[in-house]
């Protein structure tokens, strides 16, 4: 009697500690997740921001140690980052096997919003172009030769001198960037911009992986979202293409 | 031999009742140390290293200039920026983070248009940063985000302020997740706030 009861017991204590840890938890979650619903209407705020506050301002806070009149630039970008080679495929018009054949110059890449067809007034968008050459082909109507457009860097005009402006090939991408790179294989998954002058672009990240001793490493910026990816096999990948084009 | 254990060791109701509690909320503080613990390990905020260098112990100073195509008030991505910043102002965190608009200001906010860039925004900085964010822009992209709400341009500009205040990616669904739904999280989360607690103490 004694013994049964006090299983019964312990039993009832742990289910109750159990329902009562997840109930917790569970609420916690509906609490921080109501908290982004309380956000402030986007009416209230005026524009420009008042600052009613004055404080003391910081001292000897500026530049870093050899940071100073350093123009070397880096990245981040929100998004676009696809999880799955399904995803890849859904989002790219053309899926081929190929390696550069050169470096076709620079283009930029940045245009006024409220009128695309012009150069945006203040930034250079370094729009490096590359020569691809074709071996295989996945998905998508493709030339022998295609031209990919890739986004190393965005410059304030500015800071560009005229000669970098006259010749702007000779604008150094931007210090994070993993550029495509010669004598390498690779499979491109690309998005049609320009039909005309065939040129493509990344539909979203990573949209090209190198093909090196049987493996297929996804190359590109902000490595760090594309675990999902890494180590794939060379041979399973190209499979798996292989099927969409059957 | 056990019955016997438990007969020396038996207790009355109250006193039941009362382990019964300890016990239960033992085991629930217990559990969700776990739980928290666990999806810290695996998910929370991710410090660069760098952040913004206009700060002291109290206050981050953030001095901007609007784009060219930014400089109409109302129109729908200066209201992103600047609710993106309002967010970020009225967030709890340690330090006041305040934003100033200053015409003269090197640190650009520009809008553009880039079909070559699948990217909505864009935070770029000088390279060698550690701590601070001598040189920086940020700049959203129109031809990505053609079509898109209000809080989804908002989630966007408010995510490219917080790589300026130190922060980088994150896969639990915060402001600094790539693959958040940004029609549904468009305000710094309590993880966001935390990234930037530790980001400024320096
Ligand atoms: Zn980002
Ligand atoms: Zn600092």
């Amino acid at each position: 009697m004694m013994i049964h009861f006090s299983k019964t017991y312990v039993a009832a204590a742990l289910i109750l500690a159990v329902v009562a840890a997840v109930s917790v938890t569970v609420i916690s979650v509906a609490g921080s997740s109501n908290t982004d619903e309380a956000a402030p209407a986007l009416a209230s705020h005026s524009d420009p921001h008042p600052h009613p506050h004055s404080h003391p301002h910081a001292v000897g806070s500026a530049d870093g140690p050899g940071v100073d009149g350093d123009t070397m630039v880096a990245l981040n970008f929100d998004g676009t980052f696809a999880r799955s080679i399904g995803e890849l495929t859904d989002t790219a018009d053309v899926i081929v096997k190929g390696r550069v054949a050169r470096v076709a110059g620079v283009i930029n890449t940045a245009m006024n919003p409220d009128d695309p067809s012009q150069p945006h007034a203040e930034v250079f968008g370094l729009g490096r172009i590359y020569e691809i050459e074709v071996d295989e082909r996945f998905k998508g109507e493709v030339p022998g030769r295609l031209t990919l457009v890739q986004n190393e860097g965005y410059f304030d005009i500015g800071e560009l001198s005229e000669k970098q402006l006259e010749n702007p090939s000779s604008i150094e991408s931007v210090g994070n960037v993993d550029t495509v790179k010669p004598g390498v294989d690779y499979v491109f998954f690309l998005r049609s911009v320009d039909s005309e002058l065939a040129r493509y672009a990344a539909p979203s990240y990573p949209y090209r992986f190198a093909l090196v001793e049987g493996k297929a490493e996804p190359e590109g910026n902000l490595k760090e979202e594309w675990s999902a990816f890494a180590g794939a096999d060379a041979e399973s990948l190209l499979g798996q293409l292989r099927t969409l084009s059957n | 031999m056990r019955s016997i254990v438990l007969e020396k060791y038996y207790i009355n109701a109250p006193l039941r009742v009362a382990l019964l509690t300890l016990a239960t909320i033992g085991s629930l503080i217990l559990l969700n140390v776990l739980l928290a613990n666990g999806s810290n390990v695996a998910e929370a905020y991710v410090l660069k290293g760098c952040h913004e260098a206009d700060h002291d112990a109290n206050y981050v100073d953030v001095h901007f200039a609007w784009g060219t195509n930014l400089q109409t008030p109302g129109s729908a991505w200066r209201t992103a920026w600047s609710t993106g910043m309002q967010d970020w102002e009225d967030a709890n965190t340690d330090h006041v983070i305040l934003f100033w608009p200053d015409s003269t200001s090197a640190h650009k906010i520009n809008s553009i248009w880039d079909q070559y860039n699948p990217s909505p925004g864009t935070f770029s900085h000088n390279y060698f940063c550690q701590p601070h964010y001598s040189s920086w822009s940020l700049k959203n992209n129109t031809w990505a985000t053609t079509g898109w709400s209000a809080n989804e341009r908002r989630s966007t500009a408010g995510h490219e302020i917080g790589h300026l205040l130190g922060l980088l990616h994150t896969t639990n669904n915060s402001l600094m997740d790539v693959d958040r739904d940004r029609s549904v999280v468009y305000v710094p989360k309590t993880d966001d706030i935390n990234g930037v607690n530790a980001s400024f103490d320096d």
